[in-house]
């Protein structure tokens, strides 16, 4: 079991996000201030639009702050390019979003793969493609296109993805949206074994009970404001 | 080697949607095809052309004396016309070369007068030079012979605006070299029937000894020079310049016809124009295609924007998409466009169908009526050109929309 020395990973201060359509202001979010540490397993939890997936878009780099400060990894977000934000997802976050979002056109073990050549990984990312799907239990999926899989197996192969090059921080958007108790059980005790064995830190929004269950930290934010940040009771594996 | 995931991701997109591509992939080939055609038709016809061009009296190069370019003078002569001969005839390339020497004069019989150019030629080695003196258009008896003096073939037309026949004598008056009045009889050996009068008006020749007798100018005025491939002109020009007496130089019959050229030039750029417009109406077809592939999988690639993926990456999928339907396209054109291409050179085209005349004669030049297609391995090349330029071209602005996909924003509409 990996050690986490509860290093800030992430930390937002005062971070707003502002929509404009025309005259027209949609606040996100409201004055975030937040940090997440190594090791953490965080929920981000409230209603629909509350501002949870904004969040997780700003922490994965995928959108820009309207004021405040951002640091991802050591790294001020909003003064970086877009490719230097690219190279940020690509070499230290890993995402999981709701709707699966394989290349349908590609087998798992190309899923895995095409990841692993974005990263310029030579030959052997077909034999660690094949390493990390054996080691999340996926082997016999390898060579399955995703309209072959089931909701929980497309998931599955989905995190594996997400964690092939070893990211730090996993960011995940409402990962068990879509999935079953069973499947949704199965993913999140995935997840949790990957925390502990390769001391990677998991951020999911989610109002899914089931995974708050799995939560060590539970933060909620209504109205774009954190309105609640909780120790959470994590249940057993 | 094994194919990357990404490689695999974009030919695998092809086909996702194999009516559209399969679509594509006929309007690339139709585009070749037409291309191929058009191209291989205007070639082959201006092959044609240049081949009448120098048949009919130019000839594909002329070697010409000092000044002769700037004043067009018949009385100039060159400063060694049998050394320039060897040097022409001895030049790879060249099917045939022929001395020559001209001048104005008046054909007179009874009451009957004309003006007219009269050529003295070397008659062994004029028909390979000369068309309308070969076997097709007269006797080869009735032709002149190296050893004739006083004699004269004309055309079928002049002999009709003289009132004479083969056998007939003809008063011939000339400028000699110091502007005085110079005369002689000379007898029509034969007539030359073109069928064309504007042409047939225009011949008259004799020996050069004959020539040189009537004009007091020694020598060869100019050396025809046919070559065996008018695609090489240029080049055997260069060869034969730098090996001819000082003083000479050599022109191209641009530079002899140089409206004729200019004439040509301009159909040829309106069909090549027109195959242009026929690429361009296809490659807007692309276009509109691979957008459309593109825009249906926008979620797909601001998932992989999401992960991490770069934009030259992401234009990397979409031009190695249009590579592949390029290929196809072109090999499809290739098939498409070959038959009738095939056809065309061999059986030829017939173009009096499209002009409704058969008389292709203009300013001394007869065409044939029926264009053959030039075909060779050029096919090849330019069938890539057309088809992978037109797919890469057409991949651009996709390329460059779904290179500036916000991966939130594309997320968030579809999540």
């Amino acid at each position: 079991m990996t050690q986490h020395n509860g290093e800030i990973l992430v930390s937002a201060v005062d971070v707003t996000k502002v929509y404009r359509a025309g005259e027209i202001e949609a606040y996100a979010l409201r004055g975030v201030t937040l940090d997440v540490r190594s090791g953490d397993f965080l929920s981000i939890v409230g209603p629909s639009g509350s501002g949870k997936t904004t969040l997780l878009n700003l922490v994965g780099a995928l959108d820009s702050v309207s004021s405040g400060k951002l640091t991802v990894l050591g790294q001020d977000v909003a003064g970086l390019s877009r490719r230097r934000r690219a190279d940020l997802r690509l070499k230290s976050l890993g995402f999981v979003f709701q709707a699966y979002n394989l290349v349908p056109v590609l087998t798992a073990r190309e899923n895995v793969e095409f990841v692993l050549e974005l990263q310029g990984v030579g030959s052997e990312r077909t034999a660690r493609a094949r390493e990390i799907l054996e080691e999340l239990g996926l082997r016999e999926f390898a060579d399955r296109r995703p309209l072959e899989m089931s909701g929980g197996q497309q998931q599955r192969v989905a995190v594996a993805r997400a964690v092939a090059s070893r990211p730090r921080l996993v960011l995940a958007d409402e990962p068990t949206a879509n999935l079953d108790g069973d499947n949704a059980g199965a993913l999140m005790n995935m997840m949790r074994r990957l925390r502990d064995e390769h001391g990677m830190t998991f951020v999911f929004s989610t109002h899914d009970p089931r995974v708050i269950a799995h939560a060590t930290r539970v933060v909620t934010l209504t109205d774009g404001r954190v309105t609640g940040d909780e120790k959470g009771e994590p249940a057993a594996a | 080697m094994k194919a990357s995931a990404s490689t695999k991701f974009a030919l695998r997109s092809l086909w996702r949607n194999p009516r559209r591509t399969v679509l594509s992939v006929a309007g690339i080939g139709v585009g070749v095809a037409i291309c191929l055609v058009v191209s291989g038709f205007m070639e082959g016809g201006m092959a044609q052309f240049f081949d009448a061009v120098a048949e009919c009296g130019a000839g594909h190069a002329r070697i010409v004396p000092a000044g002769w370019l700037e004043r067009r003078d018949r009385g100039l002569r060159l400063a060694d016309w049998r050394a320039d001969l060897d040097v022409a005839r001895a030049t790879p390339g060249v099917r045939a070369a022929t001395p020559r020497a001209r001048v104005r004069a008046l054909l007179a019989f009874g009451n009957r007068i004309a003006g007219v150019e009269i050529v003295g030629v070397a008659p062994e080695t004029e028909p390979a030079a000369f068309r309308f003196v070969r076997k097709e258009n007269m006797k080869p008896e009735d032709y002149l012979d190296p050893a004739d003096r006083g004699l004269a073939v004309i055309g079928g037309a002049l002999a009709e605006r003289l009132d004479v026949e083969a056998g007939d004598k003809v008063l011939v008056t000339v400028a000699g070299r110091n502007g005085d009045i110079r005369s002689e009889m000379l007898t029509v050996k034969g007539l030359v029937e073109v069928g064309v009068d504007d042409i047939e008006t225009a011949i008259c020749q004799v020996t050069i000894p004959d020539i040189e007798r009537l004009t007091g100018i020694e020598g060869a005025g100019e050396i025809a020079v046919m070559a065996g491939d008018s695609n090489r002109v240029e080049e055997i020009a260069g060869v034969i310049s730098s090996g001819i007496a000082r003083g000479d130089s050599v022109v191209t019959w641009r530079d002899i016809l140089p409206g004729v050229s200019i004439a040509m030039g301009s159909k040829a750029g309106y069909a090549n124009m027109i195959a242009g417009i026929c690429v361009f109406v296809v490659m807007l077809g692309i276009v509109s295609a691979q957008i459309t592939a593109v825009l249906e999988r926008r979620r797909e690639f601001g998932v992989l924007t999401a992960l991490g993926m770069k934009s030259r990456q992401v234009v990397k999928l979409i031009v190695v998409e249009a590579v592949v339907l390029g290929l196809a396209g072109a090999a499809f054109g290739l098939a498409l466009g070959m038959p009738g291409l095939w056809y065309v050179a061999t059986e030829g085209f017939d173009i009096s169908s499209v002009y409704g005349t058969t008389d292709f004669a203009f300013a001394g030049i007869q065409i044939d009526a029926v264009w053959r297609a030039d075909m060779g391995l050029w096919v090849i090349p330019t069938a890539l050109v057309v088809g992978l330029g037109s797919t890469i071209l057409a991949s651009v602005y996709p390329a460059w929309l779904v290179s500036r996909l916000d991966p939130a924003a594309t997320l968030r509409v579809a999540g």
